[in-house]
């Protein structure tokens, strides 16, 4: 049964910093839900339209794309059996989709971008890290629903650098810690986290190339219209080290819900109301909620 | 002009073009008592063929107008240098700004506002740097009365 991953801890009443990557019980990469048909389609219509929006690699990445996919593969046909089938063979194998109602070959080396093609199966981001001389660097990933970053740029870049403009994330070194924790995550014993945000709308493919398609829509919400035009936007993010390449892969499922939604559970809305009652200043802007922040304020007291 | 001294290297190579000034780079990585070469870029072919001998362990300035600097650095990358094996000396009068919406790379002066060459957008010019493209991210303004 599918259930909205909400994303604050119990009993947390105010906004903090902290590594709150937990150890993963089910030890998943993947997650299939109702949406899966609709969010494949937006997904692959993405891609065709902006394809180097969507992926990048770097040419001595193939080996890691290579196992982050039957890595997910096999992930997909053990735990969905009914949906999903692998049928292996000696350079290869196939995937049969059965949601999708598609045969997939993939071929070792005949591939040429197999993350890319993969990803066409599953909700989730992909992203690899590769780890080098004590850093990780982003060297390949498919991202087709971006909180407002774009893969472009941030391709290659290590991940100190790629953080550098979430506010507060230097201060007492975070990102150093939350770095060397990464650094240290061993095949096997897998790690998540979430990351929340507001939005106005309910587009998952926000990259930073089309902020000015779906920004505007940040002032367009109005007092009659915030419960169901304003999403809470959670991001469940994994971390799995791949045993053979020492790759980290990183997924990421965002998952949308409606203010409305939300708030049928008054606990749930008024923790959302007392954290975004904390939230600094720096950082409601830098998740973009400051220009109908007031409207979803006003919204939850109604409702509490 | 701004660099940081890499230490423990095998060898250090200066990749520089005639009018730009790398003396004092030069005198620093000599304090050092590093093994050094110059290299004059000119043509990309020779160039490549010089680079492709060096060997592991080698550290790379690129001491380059801005422009000079996006072709050697595809160039180094082709050949298997990583960000890590190199650094772009920074001139301060000149950025690179890479486009948020149709990623060119081009070159401006010190303003925070440029206009990409390629999708004449407006951008506000971040302090977001991308160690491998060499340049800072041109982004959106932010501001809901400029969308
Ligand atoms: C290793 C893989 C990871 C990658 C590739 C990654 C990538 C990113 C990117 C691209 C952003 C957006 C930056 C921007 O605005 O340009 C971001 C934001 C952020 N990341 Fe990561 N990240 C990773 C892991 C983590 C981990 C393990 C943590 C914490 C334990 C973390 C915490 C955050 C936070 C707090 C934000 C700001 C989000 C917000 O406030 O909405 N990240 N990350």
């Amino acid at each position: 049964m599918y259930s909205f991953p909400f994303p604050f801890e119990e009993g947390q009443s105010h906004y903090f910093y902290k590594n709150n990557a937990v150890q993963m019980k089910n030890r998943t990469t993947v997650q299939i839900t109702p949406n899966y048909l609709k969010e494949m389609k937006l997904k692959r219509d993405t891609i065709i339209k902006n394809p180097e929006r969507c992926f990048v690699a770097l040419d001595h990445t193939y080996e890691a794309q290579w196992e982050a996919t039957l890595y997910i593969a096999k992930e997909l046909a053990l735990r969905y059996p009914d949906t999903f089938t692998m049928t292996s063979r000696k350079y290869g194998f196939t995937l049969n989709n059965h949601l999708l109602k598609e045969e997939v070959r993939f071929d070792y080396k005949v591939n040429k971008e197999p993350l890319n093609d993969i990803g066409k199966h599953v909700q989730e981001d992909l992203i690899l890290m590769f780890q080098r001389e004590g850093q990780l660097f982003l060297d390949a990933g498919q991202l087709c629903f971006p909180s407002n970053w774009s893969l472009a740029f941030n391709k290659g870049m290590a991940f100190m650098d790629i953080h550098r403009p979430v506010p507060g994330f230097q201060e007492g070194q975070l990102d150093r810690r939350i770095e060397r924790f990464l650094l240290h995550l061993c095949p096997g014993d897998p790690f998540e986290r979430s990351n929340w945000s507001l939005m106005a709308g309910e587009t998952l493919n926000t990259h930073l190339e089309t902020f000015p398609e779906w920004g505007k829509k940040r002032y367009s919400v109005t007092e009659d219209t915030v419960g169901n035009y304003v999403h809470v936007r959670v991001e469940v993010q994994k971390l799995h080290r791949l045993p053979k390449t020492y790759t980290i892969l990183f997924t990421i499922h965002t998952h949308l819900l409606s203010l409305k939604e939300l708030s049928k559970d008054l606990n749930k809305a008024n923790q959302l109301y007392t954290i975004l009652l904390s939230l600094p200043k720096p950082i409601e802007e830098y998740k973009g909620i400051t220009p109908y922040k007031s409207h979803v304020m006003n919204y939850l007291e109604g409702v509490l | 002009m701004s660099w940081h001294i890499v230490r423990g290297k095998q060898k250090y190579i200066i990749l520089y073009e005639d009018y730009v000034d790398i003396t004092k780079l030069v005198r620093e990585l000599c304090f050092h008592r590093s093994l050094l070469s110059l290299i004059n870029v000119g043509e990309p072919d020779q160039l490549a063929s010089i680079l492709n001998k060096e060997l592991m362990g080698t550290y790379i300035y690129l001491s380059l107008k801005v422009k000079k600097t996006r072709e050697v650095l595809s160039l180094l990358y082709d050949l298997g240098f990583s960000p890590l094996d190199l650094q772009v000396v920074k001139e301060e009068s000149e950025r690179a700004i890479f486009c948020a919406h149709c990623h060119t790379v081009f070159i401006t002066d010190d303003h925070p506002h440029a206009v990409c060459e390629k999708c004449n957008i407006t951008l506000s010019v971040t302090n977001h740097w991308s160690t491998f493209h060499h340049a800072f991210l041109g982004s959106f303004e932010f501001e809901g009365d400029s969308l």
